[in-house]
């Protein structure tokens, strides 16, 4: 009783006392602004995926940009954390600083994705399970202080809800803490003042789509989604600021050389018969636009006959010609000869 | 290797020129648009156009009314009334008013295709931009090329001088066959591929199509493109050979024709040409006239039969023998006037009859009372 009167006490002292901004406000145009090239750079693994994550199409650089988030969703089973710690590999070896905040796994569930994927044993890997007692918001500032280029978060849920447990924050507060966290880290605002780009792996509502806030969409560079199509799996993007969106790069999970199998053959065929299509597409409008053009030129040359039809009856009956002259003159115009013109023996033409 | 000659660039990027600009135009519009005034002209936009028979066919088959009912209506009531009879279906149908369809016209202002709308359409510059592709993924040579003056349809025949496409017949030594494909578009059906076969005795072509390796490709959108090769590169797993084609050639080689299938075929290659006045002139590939005149000389004339007494004739040549005399004819220099678009529907034409289920004569068996003299053959037919 004593605590809710204190608590209420507390918000009435609140609600008195007028609220000041704690920062001036910046605003500026962007010809004022300064921006560090670095934060364009691209972690470019080599792979289709990297492609469908970002592309920049007049450099032709491509990887998911310094900076940027993403969210993924996906079926059970799909994939989703051997996916996406298969870019972090990647770009490891490339020369990126990459994390992998697991709220999901355990160290012992992981161990099955090193037999598989030997490649995945050089990540930093944060189990949050093993801090169970500790409080989340602190632990992941720390964590996160010391800079990285390339962090993975699974999932986007379970981190919120380690944060209501150990810190008591509400859901919300949960994700705009999370949110805030990673809108610092994309400033480069940590020790190595790299410019963190993120991954977060979101659970899925029973309808099958994304769960989360509209402000954590608006705060993502792109969403994707995994999943099984028959006996094939494939990933599509739905929304994505920096590269392709509604195109399906199939893979295969069965490890090849310790690597996933990328179907990049059928997502370069789909390119081009989506290119193709696109064409079929501006062909058929011009096919369109031809035949306007061909009727009303047969409509001006059908006038154009008619009215010769029109003057040879009337000079044949005027007996300023006769019937063999009138007939040469009919048998000129087209409509005639278009009368006389075979037909194609077969029906199919 | 095969002894077919294939096309040069030159006479092939000549024919691609031609296809391109004798192309039909096409435009979607909506079917309440259209009108029917008699199978011969249509008005829509507010203008009396010609149309074509196939055209026609085109629109019932998609108001989904059978030609021989709305013929017999016109039989019944008059050509008006057939008209109104056609466009008040076309206008009572369910949806009618957010229907549309594709009207496909020839350079000279007459409509010769009409489909759903974005069906059954598919450019010539498309078409062979897919052609280029498939000939480099399959390493495939053009052999004929032929282009329908008319609408721009097209019909390619193309080889691929692997070993897979190299087969013969066990049993049969001296057939030997090479696979390939054809591939065919026009302004009613789209784009098509199907197999083809090349008998390398005497290096006639045919063009398989019963033998479920019939490829279409009706438009280009909705993953249609990945599906049509994807089918594509299955046939191309057995080196594009039909199957089932060896099969259908023991059995026509074990069969005679029937005069009904002798006829068939004569009247179809008689259609083909020009100054094909009879079918006497037609004996060196198909010996109908020949035939005719042995039922004659006992006493039975083919022109009295009814079409089910001409299947249950038989004759003096093979089913094998018909279809290798059409697509001779179909392949090589004949001494007649021969539309190239023709020739390769003649080829087509002969696959289907070698893709038939069952020929004629295929299930007759010898009976203690086949061998009777021509005498009783006549008393026979007397009743």
């Amino acid at each position: 009783m004593a605590e809710r009167t204190r608590k209420r006490n507390s918000r009435k002292a609140k609600a008195a006392t007028p609220r000041k901004l704690s920062v001036k406000p910046n605003v500026g145009t962007l010809a004022e602004h300064t921006y560090d090239p670095k934060q364009f750079e691209h972690m470019d693994t080599g792979t289709v995926l990297a492609r469908l994550f970002a592309h920049n199409k007049s450099t032709g650089e491509q990887g998911i940009q310094r900076a940027t988030n993403y969210i993924g969703i996906g079926d059970p089973g799909v994939g989703k954390t051997t996916v996406l710690l298969e870019y972090l590999a990647d770009a490891q070896k490339l020369g990126a600083k990459t994390l992998f905040i697991s709220g999901e796994m355990t160290r012992t569930d992981m161990k099955e994705y090193l037999d598989r994927f030997p490649k995945f044993k050089t990540i930093p890997i944060l189990f949050l399970g093993e801090y169970c007692d500790e409080p989340t918001d602190l632990l992941l500032e720390e964590v996160l202080a010391e800079g990285y280029d390339l962090v993975l978060g699974d999932s986007f849920v379970e981190i919120q809800e380690a944060l209501v447990d150990t810190c008591k924050m509400r859901t919300k507060a949960a994700e705009k803490f999370i949110i805030d966290l990673m809108l610092k880290h994309n400033a480069g605002h940590n020790h190595g003042k790299h410019y963190t780009s993120f991954i977060y792996i979101q659970q899925m509502t029973k309808g099958g789509t994304f769960v989360g806030s509209n402000k954590l969409k608006h705060n993502t560079t792109g969403m994707f989604e995994l999943r099984h199509e028959g006996n094939s799996k494939y990933l599509e993007f739905s929304k994505n600021r920096r590269g392709d969106m509604g195109k399906r790069l199939y893979y295969d999970l069965e490890a090849i050389d310790g690597n996933i199998n990328w179907n990049e053959a059928r997502f370069l065929r789909d390119e081009e018969n989506r290119e193709q299509a696109q064409k079929e597409k501006a062909l058929a409008e011009k096919s369109a636009n031809d035949f306007d053009t061909l009727f009303k030129k047969k409509d001006a040359l059908d006038e154009q006959e008619s009215e010769i039809k029109s003057s040879v009856a009337k000079r044949l009956m005027s007996g300023e010609i006769d019937e063999v002259e009138a007939i040469k003159e009919l048998n000129k115009l087209t409509s005639v000869q278009l009368e006389d013109a075979a037909e194609s023996v077969t029906e199919d033409i | 290797m095969s002894g077919i000659t294939s096309l040069s660039d030159e006479l092939f990027n000549q024919r691609k020129r031609e296809a391109l600009n004798s192309e039909a135009k096409f435009k979607t519009i909506p079917m309440y648009d259209l009108e029917l005034v008699d199978m011969q002209h249509v008005i829509f936009e507010g203008r009396k156009v010609g149309i074509t028979r196939a055209a026609v066919k085109g629109l019932f088959k998609i108001l989904n009314i059978p030609e021989k009912i709305v013929l017999r209506f016109e039989q019944a009531t008059s050509v008006e009334g057939m008209a109104k009879f056609v466009n008040m279906l076309k206008n009572s149908m369910k949806n009618s008013s957010d229907m549309s369809i594709t009207l496909v016209a020839n350079a000279q202002g007459q409509i010769v295709a009409i489909n759903s709308a974005g069906k059954g359409v598919i450019t010539n510059e498309s078409f062979f931009d897919i052609v280029e592709r498939l000939a480099d993924n399959h390493k495939l040579t053009p052999i004929d090329f032929s282009v329908n003056p008319d609408t721009g349809a097209v019909a390619i025949n193309a080889i691929n001088e692997g070993d897979g496409s190299f087969f013969g017949i066990s049993g049969l030594k001296d057939e030997k066959f090479m696979s390939g494909i054809t591939l065919l578009n026009s302004p009613n059906k789209g784009m098509a591929l199907k197999t083809y076969v090349n008998r390398l005795s005497c290096a006639n072509g045919i063009t398989t199509t019963g033998f479920n390796e019939d490829v279409p490709l009706p438009t280009l959108d909705g993953g249609a493109l990945e599906k049509f090769y994807g089918q594509v590169d299955e046939l191309a797993k057995n080196g594009f050979q039909p199957n089932g084609f060896t099969d259908a050639v023991r059995r026509a080689i074990g069969t005679k024709a029937s005069y009904a299938e002798l006829e068939k075929i004569a009247n179809a290659i008689q259609k083909s040409g020009k100054s094909i006045d009879d079918i006497y002139m037609l004996n060196k590939w198909i010996p109908l006239a020949e035939t005719m005149d042995s039922y004659k000389r006992a006493g039975i004339d083919p022109l009295t039969m009814s079409q089910a007494q001409k299947k249950n004739a038989s004759t003096g040549t093979t089913v094998w023998q018909a279809i290798n005399g059409m697509t001779h004819f179909a392949t090589h220099n004949n001494g007649f006037e021969v539309k190239d678009y023709n020739r390769r529907i003649l080829q087509k034409t002969a696959g289907d009859v070698l893709a038939k289920k069952s020929f004629d004569m295929e299930n007759q068996i010898v009976t203690p009372y086949d061998n009777i003299s021509i005498e009783d053959i006549q008393a026979k037919n007397a009743f």
